[in-house]
């Protein structure tokens, strides 16, 4: 079975959904909105039409000089993240800093 | 309920600050019939302000076209936007010989100032977030996330 934490990120091909790991990928029976509601509170977010990442294995962000926002994971795969998302994977990043400041306090 | 509140203040201010003006220029020119480069040039201005805001408001339609183009296009439509706009008032009114030129720069140095500023609040951010990112590594380590 797999583990959400170990999921880098996952992708929608063929109206399948793979999710990738270091380097496994697996297909799983969810869709992206079914896999959303269940795991969004767990680091997930969308960041184009067909990819969701897991903001817990993303290693840092970067841009190109048409200043798209490319996320480097973890095993310094590149995913590139649509400026329409953007907003939505910010908002999702600085609740998961604020969750760990109050749980430091 | 608030109507005006910290978020819609100051552009609530802008907003009132224009009718102000342009009912000042259209009431002078009813009442007194007072028309010159002073009415003129500011109403130049809320036209161009109008014209310029439109086009940037249409970004969301090229999200998926280089940045740099998108920018570029923007600029190009515009700086002809502003020339013809000067050249149609040339047709009403004697237009100063460095005329077309100030209008160019008058339009261009803020666009530029605005692509800018605009690039340095993106590397701002950028670093940011990956300031973030590393503590979230931090804080999670060790940790079965």
């Amino acid at each position: 079975m797999l583990h959400p934490g170990s999921i880098f990120y996952l992708e929608m091909v063929d109206r399948k959904l793979f999710a990738y790991q270091a380097g496994e990928v697996y297909q799983i029976d969810y869709s992206m909105k079914h896999f959303l509601n269940c795991f969004g509170s767990n680091g997930f977010v969308q960041i184009s039409k067909n990819t969701i990442v897991n903001l817990y294995r993303v290693k840092r962000v970067k841009t190109d000089l048409n200043m798209r926002l490319k996320l480097v994971m973890d095993n310094d795969e590149v995913i590139v993240l649509n400026r329409t998302y953007k907003k939505s994977f910010l908002d999702a990043l600085y609740h998961i800093q604020e969750v760990y400041h109050e749980d430091r306090q | 309920m608030k109507i005006v509140n910290k978020q819609n203040f100051f552009p609530t201010v802008c907003v009132v600050f224009t009718l102000l003006v342009l009912g000042k220029i259209v009431f002078e020119y009813i009442i007194q019939g007072a028309w010159g480069n002073y009415q003129g040039n500011l109403l130049t201005m809320f036209v161009l302000s109008v014209a310029a805001v439109f086009v940037l408001s249409q970004y969301y339609r090229f999200q998926k076209y280089p940045l740099l183009a998108v920018i570029l296009v923007q600029y190009l439509v515009l700086i002809g936007g502003v020339l013809l706009f000067t050249w149609i008032s040339a047709r009403f009114e004697p237009i100063h010989e460095n005329g077309y030129r100030d209008m160019f720069i008058s339009f261009s140095v803020p666009y530029g100032i605005g692509v800018v500023v605009y690039y340095t609040v993106m590397f701002h951010e950028i670093r940011s977030v990956n300031r973030v990112l590393r503590e979230i590594k931090a804080d999670t380590a060790g940790k079965n996330i």
